[in-house]
C-alpha cells in the first residue's frame, strides 16, 4: 500500500522497508491489522464458522440467550445472532471499502484536475469541495435514501460522494507542489498531456497520503453505514448489517434483559472502527515520518 | 495521536452511559400536579387542534374523549351506548334514526344543551367546506349530495323537531350509519354558531376548548409537558377525580414512571410485559383491538385471482406461532374481517398446513420461479418481524418473496397503479358495526373509490353485505352477516394475520378504568374512574 516509485534506495533501506519498519513500531496499528484480518476472515468464512443460515427463522426458540447451539443467542424471530453478525460483517466491511474507493477515485480525479489545470477549474472544484464539506452529510444521505428508496447501492454512493473532498484537497496539494518541479516541467516540455502526467507522476506521489485518508474513510463509512441501517435507511431486511441488528435494542427492556441482541453488533462496530482508525494512524506515521509524534 | 482517539472514545462512552442512565432514572413529575390528580401517558405529542372536524389523531382524540361527548358512545367492548341521547330508535326500513336527548343537560359553562347544538354539529361535520375530515361518512344522509352541490342551503336529512329530539334520515336503508355517525362529539352552537362554515375550523376555541359536554373541561395544554383537564361541575354525574394530566413522553419513560408512580395509566408494548408485570403497584388490562394486521394480495394480478393460491398462502403461515413469538401472545389470530365477537362459529381456521399449501399451489399451477414482492412500511417491531417470518414460511412452500421496505408516502402510488404484489399493513375499525367491512371488500369500493386496495370482487358477498345493512332487525341482520363472514372466510379476500391487544398498565389505586383496544383509542367514561388511598 505504501510503495513509492522513487529511484531504488540501497538494499534493506528502501522507502517501503523503512515505512514498514516505522509501521511495526506502532503496536496499536499492528494489533489492529491482525484484528481486521481476523474480521475479514470471519466474514469470508461466515457460513462454516457459524453453522447456521443467517435468515433461517425458528419461532420456537426466539429470543433465547447464548447457548451451545446458538453461541450468541437468537433474535426476535429465532435467527442465530452469531451467524447474522458474521454475515453482517461482509456487508459492513463491503460498504466501508466500496464507499472509500468511490471517495478516493473521485477525490483523486477531481483533486489532480484542479491542481493541474488551475484557474477557474481549480476554483470551481475547491468550492464544490467546500460545499460538500459544509453539508451535514447524514441529513443529506437520509434525504437521498428517502427519495431514491433505501438500498445498499444508494448508501455506498451517497457515503462515497460525501467523503471525496478530504482526498481531493490532499491530491490537489500534492499536484500543486509537483507542478512546478523540474521533472514535471521537463515532461510537459517534451509534450506530455495532463492525463499522462496524472498517471505517471501525480498519482504515484499522492498515493501514500491518499492511502491514509482512504483508511480513515473506511472507518467513517462503516460507522455511517451502521447509523443509516439503524435508522432503517441502509441495509434492508432480511439481510443483516451491524447497524440494523442494533435496531432490536430500541427499548429499555431489551437493553436491560436481552443484552445479547445488541452487545455483539455494538462491540463489532466499535472495535472495527477503532482498529481501522489505528491502522490509519499507523500508516500516517509510516509514510510521513515528519508528522510522527 | 492514537492516545487522543482513545480519550475521545472514552468520553463518548461516558456520555452514552449518562444518556441511557438519564432515561431510566426516576424523572420528577411536574411540580404543579396535586396528589390526588391522575396522570395518563400519551403515546404522542397532541397536534393541539382539539376539533372533531380535524383529521383523526390518536392523542388529540384521547384528550377530546375527556371534554366532549356524542349522542352515543362506543364502549371498550365496541358496543354503542347512550351518552347525551337517552335512547335511540331505528325505523323498520333502517332509514330513519331518532334520538331522544337526556333532559336538563347543561354545557360546562352552564348554558342549556338542546337538539339545536346537535343539529349545528351534524351540519358542520357533513359539510366539506368546514374541512371536516369525516364529511365522507355523511354521504349516506338524505340531502347531503344536494347540499354539497349547492342545490340546497341546508341538509334535509338532519332535523330537530323539538329541543329534545334529533332525527337523521338516510337516502337508502343503512343500519351501519348509526355506528358511523352516531357517536360524533357535539360542539357548542352558542360559542361557534356565529362563524361561517369555512371559517369555523380556525376558531381559537379548538386550541382551548373550554366549553364541552364531557365529564372534564379543558384547562391548559403545555407543549411537551401535559394537557390539563379538570372535572366539569355541570356534568350529569360529576367526575370523581378532580384533575387529570395527559402527558406525552416516550414509551420507555412511561414504563419507568409507572413503577415510581409518576404515571397512573399507560399503554405498553408486548416487549415491556415483563418489566410492567414486575411492578407490584400496577395491574394490567388487555383488550382486543378493533382493527387487524393483514397482508393484501393484489387480485388485479392474474396469479392472485385463484382462490386456491390465496388459501395456500394462509395455510403456509403459522399465525398462532407468530402471535406467540412476535407479540408475546398478546394478540388474536383473525379468521375474517369480522371481529371475533361478531363472527359465526365454524369458520375455517387455516391452521398452518405446509402440505396442504403445497397441494393447493400445485393445483393452481403456481410458478415456483415467480418472485412476488411483499412491501411494508418499516418501523413497527411486530410488523418487521412478521414480514420476515412470512417470507421464510412462504419460501418453505415454494413461493419466492422479496421484502421491500416502502415509504409511507409512496404506498398509495402502488395502489393507484396496481403495481404491488403483497402489502402488509394494519388498522381499521370493523368491530362496532360489521357494515364497515363493505368498505374494504365491495367491488364498488376498489381503490381509489374505497378502501378495497386488494381489488377483491365477489358480487355475492356484496349482495349479502348490502342486505344485512338494510335490515333493522338484529337477529336477521346477524344471520345475514354470518353468511357473509363464512363466504369471506372461504374466499380469503385478505391474508388476515392478527388483532394486537391494547395493553394497558394501571396503578392499583385507580378504580373503574376500562382499557381501550389500542394505545391510540379514545378513553371510555372517565367520569366513573376514582382514586383510593
Amino acid at each position: 500500500m505504501t510503495t513509492t516509485t522513487l529511484a531504488a534506495a540501497p538494499a534493506g533501506r528502501s522507502p517501503t522497508a523503512a515505512a514498514l519498519r516505522r509501521f511495526r513500531k506502532h503496536p496499536a496499528a499492528v494489533v489492529s491489522v491482525l484484528f481486521i484480518a481476523l474480521v475479514v476472515l470471519a466474514a469470508i468464512f461466515a457460513r462454516p464458522l457459524s453453522g447456521h443460515d443467517p435468515n433461517a427463522i425458528d419461532l420456537l426458540s426466539a429470543r433465547t440467550g447464548p447457548s451451545g447451539d446458538h453461541l450468541l443467542g437468537t433474535d426476535s424471530t429465532g435467527r442465530d445472532v452469531l451467524s447474522r453478525l458474521l454475515f453482517a460483517g461482509r456487508i459492513s466491511l463491503g460498504v466501508g471499502i466500496a464507499s472509500a474507493v468511490i471517495a478516493v477515485v473521485v477525490g483523486t480525479l477531481l483533486g489532480s484536475i484542479a491542481g493541474l489545470l488551475g484557474g477557474w477549474v481549480d476554483g470551481l472544484v475547491m468550492r464544490l469541495a467546500d460545499v460538500f464539506m459544509s453539508f451535514p452529510s447524514l441529513v443529506v444521505i437520509v434525504v437521498v435514501a428517502g427519495i431514491l428508496g433505501p438500498s445498499v447501492l444508494t448508501m455506498v454512493i451517497a457515503i462515497g460522494l460525501f467523503q471525496w473532498p478530504v482526498c481531493g484537497r490532499i491530491v490537489r496539494g500534492v499536484t500543486l507542489s509537483l507542478r512546478e518541479q523540474e521533472f514535471v516541467l521537463a515532461s510537459r516540455a517534451t509534450g506530455a498531456g495532463p492525463l499522462w502526467l496524472m498517471r505517471k507522476h501525480i498519482i504515484p506521489a499522492a498515493l501514500p497520503p491518499v492511502s491514509v485518508v482512504a483508511t480513515l474513510a473506511v472507518a467513517q463509512a462503516i460507522a455511517l453505514e451502521a447509523t443509516l441501517s439503524f435508522l432503517g435507511l441502509g441495509v434492508q431486511p432480511p439481510a443483516s448489517s451491524w447497524g440494523n441488528m442494533l435496531t432490536d435494542a430500541q427499548s429499555l427492556t431489551v437493553i436491560r434483559s436481552e443484552p445479547w441482541l445488541w452487545l455483539s453488533p455494538g462491540i463489532a462496530v466499535a472495535l472495527t472502527v477503532l482498529a481501522v482508525n489505528f491502522v490509519g494512524d499507523g500508516l500516517r506515521d509510516a509514510v510521513d515520518p515528519r508528522s510522527a509524534s | 495521536m492514537f492516545r487522543n482517539r482513545i480519550r475521545v472514545a472514552v468520553v463518548g462512552l461516558t456520555v452514552a452511559a449518562l444518556a441511557v442512565g438519564g432515561c431510566t432514572g426516576p424523572s420528577t413529575s411536574s411540580g404543579t400536579t396535586p396528589d390526588k390528580a391522575l396522570n395518563i401517558y400519551l403515546y404522542q405529542e397532541p397536534a393541539g387542534v382539539f376539533s372533531p372536524m380535524a383529521p383523526i389523531n390518536g392523542p388529540d382524540g384521547q384528550v377530546m374523549s375527556f371534554i366532549f361527548e356524542g349522542l352515543l358512545g362506543v364502549d371498550p367492548d365496541y358496543k354503542l351506548q347512550p351518552r347525551l341521547a337517552e335512547s335511540h330508535e331505528v325505523s323498520a326500513d333502517a332509514k330513519t334514526f331518532t334520538f331522544k336527548l337526556r333532559q336538563g343537560l347543561k354545557w360546562s359553562d352552564g348554558t342549556p344543551f338542546t337538539a339545536k347544538d346537535v343539529l349545528f354539529t351534524y351540519n358542520l361535520m357533513a359539510n366539506p367546506k368546514t374541512t371536516s375530515s369525516t364529511a365522507g361518512n355523511y354521504t349516506g344522509v338524505e340531502g347531503v349530495a344536494d347540499f354539497a352541490a349547492g342545490k340546497a342551503t341546508s341538509i334535509s336529512g338532519f332535523s330537530a323537531p323539538d329541543d329534545n329530539t334529533f332525527v337523521i334520515k338516510a337516502t337508502k336503508p343503512n343500519f351501519g350509519l348509526l355506528a358511523l355517525i352516531g357517536s360524533v362529539w357535539i360542539l357548542p352552537e352558542h360559542v361557534l354558531g356565529k362563524d361561517s362554515p369555512d371559517a369555523v375550523a380556525k376558531n381559537p376555541f379548538f386550541r382551548k376548548p373550554t366549553v364541552g359536554m364531557g365529564p372534564y373541561t379543558f384547562v391548559d395544554y403545555k407543549t411537551n409537558q401535559y394537557v390539563h383537564v379538570t372535572a366539569n361541575p355541570n356534568y350529569r354525574s360529576p367526575a370523581k377525580i378532580k384533575d387529570v394530566y395527559l402527558k406525552p413522553m416516550t414509551s420507555d419513560n412511561a414504563t419507568a414512571q409507572l413503577g415510581n408512580g409518576g404515571i397512573d395509566i399507560a399503554s405498553y408494548s408486548p416487549t415491556d410485559l415483563g418489566t410492567v408485570s414486575g411492578f407490584s403497584s400496577v395491574s394490567t388490562q388487555e383488550k382486543p383491538g378493533a382493527g387487524f394486521v393483514r397482508i393484501a394480495l393484489n387480485q388485479s394480478k392474474p396469479y392472485f385471482k385463484d382462490v386456491k393460491v390465496r388459501q395456500a398462502f394462509l395455510y403456509a403461515i403459522d399465525r398462532k406461532q407468530v402471535v406467540q413469538t412476535v407479540l408475546a401472545g398478546k394478540a388474536e389470530v383473525r379468521l375474517s374481517n369480522f371481529a371475533k365477537a361478531n363472527e359465526p362459529a365454524g369458520l375455517n381456521e387455516y391452521a398452518q398446513d405446509v402440505n396442504k399449501a403445497k397441494q393447493l399451489l400445485a393445483e393452481a399451477g403456481w410458478d415456483s420461479n415467480r418472485e412476488v414482492q411483499l412491501q411494508w412500511v418499516q418501523g413497527q417491531r411486530d410488523r418487521d418481524a412478521t414480514s420476515t417470518i412470512v417470507q421464510s414460511q412462504l419460501a418453505a412452500v415454494g413461493v419466492k418473496v422479496k421484502l421491500t421496505n416502502i415509504q409511507a408516502a409512496e404506498i398509495t402510488k402502488t395502489y393507484a397503479n396496481k403495481s404491488y404484489d403483497m402489502v402488509l399493513y394494519g388498522g381499521g375499525n370493523y368491530a362496532v358495526d360489521s357494515s364497515t367491512i363493505n368498505g374494504i371488500t365491495a367491488c364498488a369500493n376498489a381503490y381509489p373509490a374505497g378502501g378495497n386496495i386488494n381489488f377483491f370482487c365477489n358480487p355475492q358477498l356484496d349482495e349479502l353485505m348490502a342486505q344485512a345493512n338494510a335490515t333493522a332487525d338484529q337477529a336477521q341482520r346477524k344471520a345475514l352477516y354470518d353468511q357473509a363472514a363464512k363466504l369471506e372466510n372461504e374466499q380469503v379476500d385478505l391474508m388476515w394475520l392478527y388483532s394486537p391487544y391494547g395493553l394497558w398498565a394501571v396503578n392499583k389505586k385507580v378504580q373503574g378504568f376500562r382499557a381501550p383496544g389500542s394505545q391510540d383509542a379514545v378513553f371510555w367514561d372517565p367520569a366513573s374512574w376514582s382514586i383510593t388511598g
